[in-house]
């Protein structure tokens, strides 16, 4: 596979975790409350609110992070940077939404979020012998796993075909060939 | 413990961000666009009060709203006739254009092959998506000539406008292509723009959700960062010309003369922009 153009490969200490982890869960957070944001300005309640809900638990998670800050000089992470190969931004999830999206579809992008930073803490634990790494990475999966059961217990459903009634949205998107 | 307490001297991302959220459809491209040029900015550590950023009309172009910046929403087609005047007038600014595909290509055409002519030290984002979406869907001057829609059946017809094989034609030193759906690339992209010396067009493709839902698919299509940066002309037509258009990166980057205020034989007056001398201009 060829390496990316802007893959971190070395020191990657407690220091350098903190920043990119930082970095990461911000990101989340923002985008959380702008798509509750535009998805209530679009008439979208259901969905908003499932983003919204979701915010609180990034910044808790994000807190398990901030605790650590105080005791540590951060290097300025260049944001194109990228943590780990497989790494995805969380924003990428987001690209499927949509302003008729169904909670199921909210559920599934919030879940896909939290997989991106499951798969960042997964690469971190497998690359590191520090222990106040892996302390911090521990708390933060555990938080994570926390996270995935509330998704777990409130996805509803698959909308069918059949559901969908075009009525729904008498200002329905053209179908394009 | 809030976000303002960790301890880095530079500036944040959400620090350039305003009071207004984006209500762009959900999915849309452009918000990704948004965050990588406050990441941009951010990692440039640019004061707040000396970037102006200048749009046109569209989707796009509601930008300058949803920045904390000097901003101003300007009129179809005519950003960069208002960044060049900006710039001609406080050449101390950063001075970011931003619009959509029809806004700049289209009505505003003129100005953008003339903008690239005189090499201004501007940063010119355009957010391509093929479409005039505010409008509900007509074909852009970026459309394929086969794109069936209901406002054009069968297609248009017509060639694709190629924004930036014309840059290159027409004197602007920074050509770059970027992908909403690669946020860190493109931060990358924009960065350097904003540092170019000179006019620099980042052409940033921008999926619509909405009008143009199968343009999610751009995802798996883009070739992301893969473009050998050069400084010859004749490569860098090659590689724009030698695209499909899904390769990302700085296709071309030369040091070439900027038009400046000195250039036009006259340096701004410190008071040119003040309103005691334009109302001192308008009274007859």
């Amino acid at each position: 596979m060829k390496t990316h153009p802007f893959l971190k490969t070395h020191n990657k200490n407690l220091a350098w975790v903190l920043a990119a982890v930082n970095e990461m869960i911000e990101e989340s957070i923002y985008y959380c409350d702008t798509f509750s944001h535009t998805l209530q300005a679009h008439h979208n309640e259901a969905a908003a609110a499932i983003f919204s809900a979701l915010s609180p638990y990034f910044k808790s998670e994000q807190a398990i992070v901030l605790t650590k800050l105080p005791e540590q000089d951060l290097p300025n992470i260049p944001p194109w940077e990228i943590p780990h190969q497989d790494y995805e931004h969380p924003a990428n999830s987001l690209m499927q939404a949509h302003y008729l999206m169904t909670e199921h579809e909210a559920w599934s992008i919030v879940n896909d979020i939290i997989q991106i930073h499951h798969c960042f803490y997964r690469d971190l634990l497998a690359n590191t012998s520090q222990q106040e790494v892996i302390d911090l990475i521990t708390s933060l999966q555990t938080h994570c796993l926390q996270c995935e059961k509330i998704c777990a217990t409130k996805k509803l459903p698959a909308k069918t075909d059949e559901d969908n009634n075009p009525l729904d949205d008498l200002d329905a998107p053209v179908a394009q060939s | 413990m809030s976000v303002e307490k960790i301890p880095v001297k530079k500036a944040r991302p959400n620090d350039y961000t305003s009071e207004h959220h984006p209500v762009w459809c959900p999915g849309c491209g452009h918000f990704f666009i948004l965050r990588a040029l406050t990441k941009a900015l951010a990692w440039l550590n640019l004061d707040k009060e000396n970037i102006g950023l200048v749009s046109g009309i569209g989707c796009s172009s509601r930008l300058p709203a949803y920045l904390d910046v000097y901003g101003f929403h300007g009129v179809h087609g005519r950003a960069l006739a208002l960044a060049s005047g900006l710039k001609l007038a406080r050449p101390d600014l950063t001075v970011i254009a931003a619009g959509g595909d029809g806004d700049g290509y289209s009505i505003g055409g003129n100005h953008f092959i003339h903008a690239c002519r005189r090499n201004m030290d501007i940063t010119y984002i355009v957010m391509d998506n093929e479409v005039y979406g505010m409008t509900k869907g007509q074909p852009s001057p970026t459309s394929a000539p086969d794109w069936h829609s209901k406002l054009a059946p069968k297609g248009t017809g017509l060639a694709r406008f190629n924004p930036m094989g014309i840059a290159l034609a027409s004197g602007a030193s920074f050509i770059a292509r970027g992908f909403s759906g690669d946020p860190n690339g493109l931060t990358k992209i924009l960065t350097e723009a904003i540092e170019h010396k000179g006019f620099s067009l980042v052409e940033i493709k921008s999926p619509c959700v909405t009008f143009r839902p199968e343009q999610k698919d751009w995802h798996h299509a883009m070739r992301l960062m893969n473009v050998t940066l050069t400084a010859n002309p004749m490569e860098a037509a090659q590689a724009i010309y030698g695209s499909d258009g899904f390769d990302t990166g700085i296709f071309f980057q030369a040091d070439m003369p900027v038009y400046e205020a000195e250039a036009a034989n006259e340096k701004p007056h410190s008071d040119s922009a003040s309103m005691e001398s334009i109302e001192k201009a308008l009274l007859v």
